[in-house]
């Protein structure tokens, strides 16, 4: 049986994600360690899913449910100058690589911005920025299928 | 009632617990600096401190420079300490 479709958006995202200009490889899935410098570099990303709410959608064994689930993708800064703006570019990057196939390869029905928040931080020998994009991914299963996404 | 202590063994380079750094550009002073780790939003890191006599920095020297050894730092916060003879520095590297 095939990972959960959730887990499979998540991979698609990641690999999505990976190789844009400013975060290049630095996308990290799932990360619950602090991240090092070398890992920040010019800026990061963690990506990871939050919440998820579902819908049914039809009756019997097999009926069919609709799961909006937020797919977290939080961008990471770490510079003395121009961070805010590093942050937007990254936000950008996203968004439109995101948009270039907003069905992840047919594992969900769209992703939507949802809502975001930025974060600063000044105690520390550089300034940092966090900013959490959250994204709404539509997807259908069966009840009995989670791992096929409709 | 105001510390009337000699404050400045405390701050000697050779026998105490001070290094040596230049002070807005030009001025020698004497810190205690420290730079303890120190975790932000989810990246790793250090908060680098100084503590410095109030009498060797302007009574507002945030913006100005502290440069020890070969790192030079913005001073990002003042905080005065007790009676205020001793304030502590924030620090960012520049």
């Amino acid at each position: 049986m095939a990972d959960h479709v959730s887990e499979q958006i998540i991979a698609a995202a990641v690999a999505a994600l990976t190789g844009l200009a400013t975060t290049g490889a630095r996308v990290y899935d799932s990360r619950v360690h602090p991240l090092q410098d070398a890992e920040v570099a010019a800026g990061a990303l963690l990506v990871d899913q939050g919440d998820e709410s579902d819908e049914t959608l039809s009756i019997g064994a097999d009926r069919l449910v609709e799961r909006e689930m937020e797919l977290l993708v939080v961008a990471k800064v770490k510079q003395t100058a121009s961070y805010r703006a590093t942050i937007n570019q990254i936000r950008k990057e996203v968004e439109v690589q995101i948009a270039q196939d907003d069905t992840l390869g047919g594992k969900c029905k769209y992703i939507n911005p949802r809502r975001g928040e930025l974060e600063l931080a000044g105690d520390g020998e550089k300034p940092v920025a966090s900013y959490t994009m959250v994204f709404s991914v539509v997807y259908v299963t069966a009840l009995n299928a989670p791992d096929i996404s409709l | 009632v105001a510390l009337t202590e000699d404050l400045a063994p405390f701050f000697d380079t050779a026998y105490g617990f001070a290094v040596a750094a230049t002070y807005d550009g030009a001025s020698p002073v004497s810190v205690i600096f420290d730079n303890a780790y120190l975790e932000q939003l989810g990246i790793a890191g250090t908060g680098p401190v100084a503590l410095v006599r109030a009498s060797q920095v302007a009574a507002d020297p945030t913006g100005k420079t502290l440069a020890i050894g070969a790192q030079t730092y913005l001073i990002r916060n003042v905080r005065p300490m007790d009676d205020g003879a001793v304030v502590l520095l924030n620090l960012q590297e520049q």
